[in-house]
């Protein structure tokens, strides 16, 4: 009904926005990592937009928040469903919930003034062990206010909503399959990894799908924590980065009329990514649920 | 004390045991419950069952639903400690040592002393072949010669003939009764001293309860069976021993148990003997 | 055989852990902790990062030995693996604790009582923080959730209507479209805003502008819990009141709506606490106001996130004050918002 509106309306019209500025650049919108407006010889304005350094700063940001916050969240599930005392579990799953309704603004302010320092630290430390590695390498040592801080700060945004997925289908497991595992002999471990976790694997990805589609389209606590930069950059723990959102935000203060259609445009291509992480997030873990598999 | 009622369980158990011989030189264990009670929170279910399994035979619990036979059996092997607020009292010698004295490790008790279920559990996830060896895989346990195993078990279970061709295939294919003969053999593979079987033909049609007995009976030439049934045909057809459980309201309690053929046609008590000529239940 | 004397028997639980064992495991991890210690004295390592480190190492190197030894190599796996479901736990659950302590032991420094009497009307974010105060934040926020809720709420109960009574054809793309909307960042919904609005309009932002990519945010959060408290009013309750004679839309208006009202509630406040902390859309369309508007349709207006925004750009010290205070304001609102849905939410069942 009028949801159906609603959504339409939003595709209708940023599409419509961003077609104008898809049209002057092409596919060099997606591709191109140059952002900015110069003069030419004769006085005219020649715009050059590329999103590419905005795409890959999402991406990588997104991927320390899912490495880092899946397993996490996953450990976590198995705890409460397994391990926690059921006096401790209620209220446990209290505080996972909690964590969810926390303003973004909050993780922001947090991750700026609590976790940048600590997690300053220990990029630090990664850097010394493991800088062989292409992506933690820095070209000088300034690893304050990275792409790394970031994703830590994300991964913690995103434990709430792959902990309860996770542990909605974990408490789902099949009773009499976990009953044949330890009459046979199993410690809680093993009935863990030979029942447990098979039958939770694929609701586990949803989950993480889930928490991927809300790290991509976080927008505060990221401008927070990192030293947003238009410039590509793949070295995580390197002091400066942005994802589509935050740069947006920057970007906006001093945009000129067509800058701004460019950035509706890029709101337009992260709308479309989230959108297609989320459905794909949302058609598994329906599926899982049903199939009771 | 009761008049004995011939009945037609009476004569099936003892036809079974001028059949079957009792077994001179078994390879079962010892198995003993003394004064076992059980509790689910404060509800007091199972009171003072006191029960010797003799190595080699076939012992069947029966009597009407909720007088604690599915209870006691499950304190048998540890598996009634899972349920949250359970309790109990008493002790339960395995080789005349008490399972549930301190220092123990419960995993190892649970490999011999295995246990079927109602419901066929084998694990989808797993093909037929790694279901049988899921104990061994559950355990890390070694063993030289997997493959004879695995035929080992499926053939004591009387599944081998129907899946040696189709050994990498899920489980889930299998008919009701060749999953309950898959977790048999799943079960036999760890070698258990003991298999305590809670009513595990009650889901099924009576052609794969009747092969199941048949493998029952096989196998209590090498191990100490106790079924828990509500069929009181098949624990003439299939056991040495019956003990009746019954419950008036309060706890369950084990009202008699002797040599099966006796407690058909001649129980001591009157209402073990009202039970089997059906006046209830 | 019955045995009265039976009662006298004391119900036991020898599967749990004993005193001894209890204690012998807290021995094990004191000796962990001195361990640690020891280490971090001797070895180059330090920090935090090394006490916890080696505390997890030890803890539950001596946990696997000790249950290897006495049980063997699954045994000790097992430990292996409960302790690290159990680290995983508190290394979730430490980010919680930081996050709430933080935000009071920082925030209510810069409590005063002009803090909630004044704006910052006469006074910069700057300033000490015995000037000006949130006011017209706090009140720019009530504000928002309230336009926000009038325009989604009727949205949101029809739309839920729709799909739990009626069941229509359009349902399976409706429900589907219900899901992908509660999956959109919310920069994208103030982007849109903005652009369909706001961009070759001559409007400006204001009040209702903040509030509608608001109400884009909190429709599918409403409509979502709606659906599900509707599905639990019994069916008998519609056939009841179909079989008095009244139609479809009359049984629900008066007997299925009535009867899922603390449900429906709790939808709500959700869908509230939802909102009442998003920044991002705001920086599209609410504009900028230091003082109270009464205004929804003109002008800016300010609300707490925004607040805490601008204080946390401005750098120093007296705005930095005033954004934890902000923070501390506003998570006091979610908390109180989601203890209400929590506590309507177990009344109903």
């Amino acid at each position: 009904m009028s949801s159906l509106v609603i959504l339409s309306l939003i595709g209708i019209f940023l599409a419509y926005r961003g077609f104008e500025t898809f049209r002057s650049q092409g596919i060099h919108f997606l591709t191109s990592p140059d952002w900015l407006s110069e003069t030419d010889a004769s006085g005219k304005v020649i715009y050059k937009f590329g999103m590419s350094a905005m795409l890959i700063g999402t991406l990588l940001i997104s991927i320390v928040a899912v490495i880092v916050g899946v397993p996490l969240s996953v450990l976590a599930a198995l705890f409460l469903t397994f391990y926690a005392p059921n006096s401790l579990k209620k209220f446990f799953v209290t505080i996972v919930d909690v964590m969810a309704a926390f303003p973004s603004i909050l993780y922001g302010l947090w991750g700026f003034f609590v976790l940048s320092p600590m997690a300053e630290y220990w990029a630090k430390l990664i850097n010394k062990y493991f800088g062989w590695f292409p992506a933690f390498h820095v070209d000088d040592p300034s690893f304050n206010s990275s792409p790394f801080i970031a994703g830590l700060v994300l991964s913690i945004m995103i434990i709430p909503i792959v902990t309860s997925v996770s542990r909605e289908i974990f408490s789902q497991t099949p009773l009499d399959r976990i009953q044949a595992a330890y009459a046979l002999g199993a410690t809680r471990w093993a009935m863990i990894r030979t029942v447990a976790l098979p039958f939770g694997a694929s609701g586990i990805v949803g989950g993480a799908m889930l928490g991927l589609g809300r790290a991509l389209g976080e927008t505060v606590a990221v401008y927070s924590v990192l030293n947003i930069v238009y410039k590509i950059n793949w070295h995580v723990l390197y002091g400066f980065g942005g994802n589509v959102a935050s740069m947006i935000v920057s970007k906006w203060g001093e945009a000129s009329f067509t800058e701004a259609k460019a950035l509706l445009a890029a709101g337009l291509v992260l709308f479309i990514m989230t959108l297609l992480v989320n459905m794909g997030a949302n058609s598994i873990v329906t599926r899982t649920i049903k199939s009771g598999r | 004390m009761s008049t004995s009622t011939p009945s037609v369980l009476s004569s099936v158990a003892q036809n079974r045991a001028a059949h079957h011989e009792a077994n001179s030189a078994p390879m079962g264990s010892g198995l003993e419950a003394r004064g076992v009670h059980a509790w689910f929170g404060k509800h007091h279910a199972l009171e003072n069952v006191s029960l010797d399994f003799n190595p080699g035979t076939v012992t069947a619990l029966i009597g009407p639903s909720g007088c604690g036979k599915s209870t006691f059996i499950r304190t048998l092997n540890r598996m009634h400690e899972f349920i949250p607020s359970a309790a109990m009292a008493g002790e339960v010698l395995l080789d005349g040592k008490d399972i549930y004295s301190s220092g123990i490790d419960v995993t190892q008790i649970r490999l011999k002393i295995g246990m079927v279920f109602q419901k066929p559990n084998p694990f989808p996830s797993m093909t037929i072949g790694q279901n049988v060896l899921a104990g061994l895989k559950l355990a890390q346990l070694k063993h030289d010669n997997k493959e004879e195993l695995l035929e080992q078990s499926l053939t004591r279970a009387g599944l081998w003939n129907e899946v040696k061709d189709r050994l990498d295939v899920s489980a889930g294919g299998l008919s009701g009764g060749q999953q309950q003969r898959l977790c048999i053999a799943r079960s036999l593979a760890v070698n258990p001293k003991v298999l305590l079987m809670d009513e595990p033909c009650s889901a099924l049609d009576p052609g794969s309860t009747l092969r199941i007995e048949d493998t029952i009976s096989e196998l209590s030439k090498t191990m100490t069976i106790v079924i828990v049934t509500h069929n009181m045909q098949q624990a003439a057809r299939v056991s040495d021993y019956t003990a009746f459980f019954l419950s008036d309201g309060g706890p369950g309690q084990m009202i008699e148990v002797g040599p099966t053929s006796e407690m058909f046609s001649r129980p001591r008590d009157q209402r073990t003997e009202n039970y089997v000529s059906g006046r209830f239940g | 055989m019955t045995n009265l004397e039976a009662s006298a028997v004391t119900p036991l639980t020898p599967w749990k852990a004993t005193l001894n064992q209890r204690l012998f495991t807290v021995l094990l991890l004191a000796v962990a902790i001195a361990l640690s210690y020891v280490v971090v004295a001797v070895t180059p390592m330090k920090g935090k990062l090394a006490y916890a480190f080696l505390f997890m190492l030890f803890s539950v190197g001596f946990q696997a030995t000790h249950a290897g030894i006495k049980r063997g190599r699954t045994a000790a796996v097992d430990a292996i693996a409960g302790s690290i479901a159990v680290a995983g736990a508190v290394l979730v659950f430490t980010p919680v604790i930081s996050l709430i302590f933080t935000t009071i032991i920082r925030g209510s420094k810069g409590l005063r009582v002009n803090t909630f009497t004044q704006t910052m009307e006469h006074a910069a974010m700057t300033d000490p923080i015995s000037q000006g105060g949130l006011l017209h934040s706090l009140i720019g926020t009530l504000y928002l959730i309230l336009i926000a809720t009038v325009i989604s709420l009727p949205l949101a109960l029809l739309t839920a209507l729709y799909l739990t009574e009626i069941k229509g054809r359009a349902a399976g793309f409706i429900q589907f479209l219900v899901q992908a909307m509660s999956g959109v960042p919310s920069i994208v919904a103030g982007v849109f805003i903005y652009a369909a609005l706001l961009l070759t309009t001559s409007l400006h932002g204001s009040t209702i502008m903040g509030a509608l990519p608001l109400a884009i945010l909190m429709i599918p959060t409403v409509t979502r819990t709606a659906q599900e408290v509707l599905l639990l009013v019994p069916q008998d309750l519609r056939e009841a009141g179909v079989a008095l004679g009244a139609t479809q839309w009359k049984t629900v208006a008066t007997i299925v709506v009535p009867a899922a009202r603390s449900g429906l509630i709790t939808a709500v406040i959700l869908g509230i606490a939802r909102i009442a902390g998003e920044t991002a859309p705001l920086l599209f369309t609410l504009g900028v106001s230091d003082k109270i508007n009464w205004n929804p349709l003109n002008g800016g207006q300010s609300a707490l996130p925004y607040y805490v925004w601008s204080g946390l750009g401005l750098g120093s010290p007296e705005a930095i004050q005033r954004a934890w205070t902000g923070i501390l304001v506003l998570l006091m609102i979610v908390l109180v918002l989601f203890t209400a849905a929590r506590i309507l939410g177990r009344e109903k069942k």
